[in-house]
């Protein structure tokens, strides 16, 4: 059980694909100038990621290792290419917005990082807590970052969500004019940079704490 | 063949074969999916429930009312924005008076250019009421006067009458 609980530390904060391991960059920037467009490639990684994870895990004793990656890279593929079209059939307007990172979801080094390093080695169970915890730690991230750069850079809150969840616009609206950096790529760095900024300094202040308490009087 | 050889074999054939599966199930309702999402962009232009559309090409729709001809929809192309191709569905009436124009793809600089998209701005509206100028907005000069320019392009090559749009002069 505290194996279990070790690996959601590690994929929700301590070892976060986003803010630690620094893996998914690409589609981490791109998508995340929205909430709707980082909430949908957010929950199609994190789909795929666990999926994938499981699969891996099961064929982890037929796999010799001149054939570990190719394999990897196929079963990231397919499933990739499967979400991409259930995307398109299911989700179309969506589609439409975030289709091109969706097969970029291949190249997230998160995905084949998680395989190569987690679900090659580790039992059923375990894989799949990885794969959920790393992709809800990939997840929160990216809404954090689509929030404030929405928020920021377009002056509205939720606009187009009715793309995912049924037709009522819920659009919040605070200004007509946003801040343009932080809709341009530049400002996802600069939201990202915060964020792990922020991230090492919780744990700096928790470091010290810790010293404080554990020296005796 | 040895045992490696086989499992990739395998492994590549269930692949292959779960994609063109989910591909022939869904293929129907995403070509759906497609007319539909076109029909509701160029209902958008049109904006008129009384109006049939029928397909001529591609990029030409034809408007109709009952049975008499009321219009047209067509898709115009410019190179002159700021960054690559702006596309256009322009909606006109019989004699060129302008019934909408919708953009329908650009690359222009989000948060500046952009603003020739509808959902990001009402600007594009402005086509529509034809007896009023159309207004350049400063920081997009080169992508709104881009847009009037194709449209008015668009009316000289399809209509003897004089319909253009004007740019609003500098006051």
């Amino acid at each position: 059980m505290n194996d279990y609980l070790s690996i959601t530390k590690d994929g929700l904060w301590s070892n976060n694909p986003a803010l630690v391991q620094l893996l998914g960059l690409c589609p981490l920037l791109a998508v995340s100038n929205t909430f709707v467009t980082a909430l949908g490639l957010g929950l199609v990684t994190l789909l795929v990621l666990t999926a994938a994870n499981m699969i891996i895990s099961l064929l982890r004793n037929l796999l010799h290792d001149a054939i570990r990656l190719p394999v990897q890279i196929l079963i990231i593929a397919t499933l990739v290419t499967l979400a991409d079209i259930a995307l398109q059939s299911w989700y179309f307007e969506l589609h439409q917005r975030i289709g091109l990172f969706v097969a970029l979801i291949v190249t997230n080094c998160t995905l084949l990082g998680r395989a190569e390093v987690f679900a090659s080695r580790n039992p059923l169970l375990a894989s799949m807590i990885d794969g959920i915890t790393m992709g809800l730690g990939f997840l929160w991230v990216l809404l954090i970052m689509g929030t404030a750069r929405e928020i920021f850079g377009h002056g509205t809150l939720f606009h187009n969500l009715h793309l995912l969840f049924g037709d009522k616009d819920v659009t919040l609206h605070f200004t007509d004019t946003g801040f343009l950096l932080m809709a341009l790529p530049p400002g996802a760095f600069l939201t990202l940079g915060c964020l792990i900024a922020l991230k090492n300094y919780l744990e700096m202040r928790r470091r010290e704490r810790g010293k404080t308490l554990s020296v005796p009087n | 063949m040895n045992f490696r050889q086989l499992t990739l074999l395998m492994l590549t054939i269930v692949s292959g074969s779960l994609v063109s599966g989910l591909y022939a199930i869904t293929r129907d309702q995403i070509n759906n999916n497609r007319e539909q999402f076109e029909e509701k962009q160029l209902d958008a232009v049109v904006n008129d429930d009384l109006l049939t559309l029928t397909k001529v090409d591609e990029t030409h729709y034809t408007l109709t009312n009952v049975d008499s001809a009321a219009g047209s929809v067509t898709l115009i192309t410019t190179q002159d924005g700021y960054n690559g191709v702006i596309t256009l569905w322009v909606a006109t009436d019989e004699v060129g008076d302008i019934r909408g124009v919708r953009t329908a793809s650009h690359r222009e600089t989000p948060g500046i250019g952009d603003i020739i998209e509808h959902e990001v701005s009402a600007w594009i509206d402005q086509f529509a009421e034809t007896a009023e100028p159309v207004d350049i907005v400063s920081g997009a000069t080169i992508t709104t006067r881009a847009v009037i320019n194709a449209v008015n392009n668009h009316l000289d090559d399809s209509f003897t009458e004089d319909s253009s749009v004007r740019e609003k002069p500098n006051e």
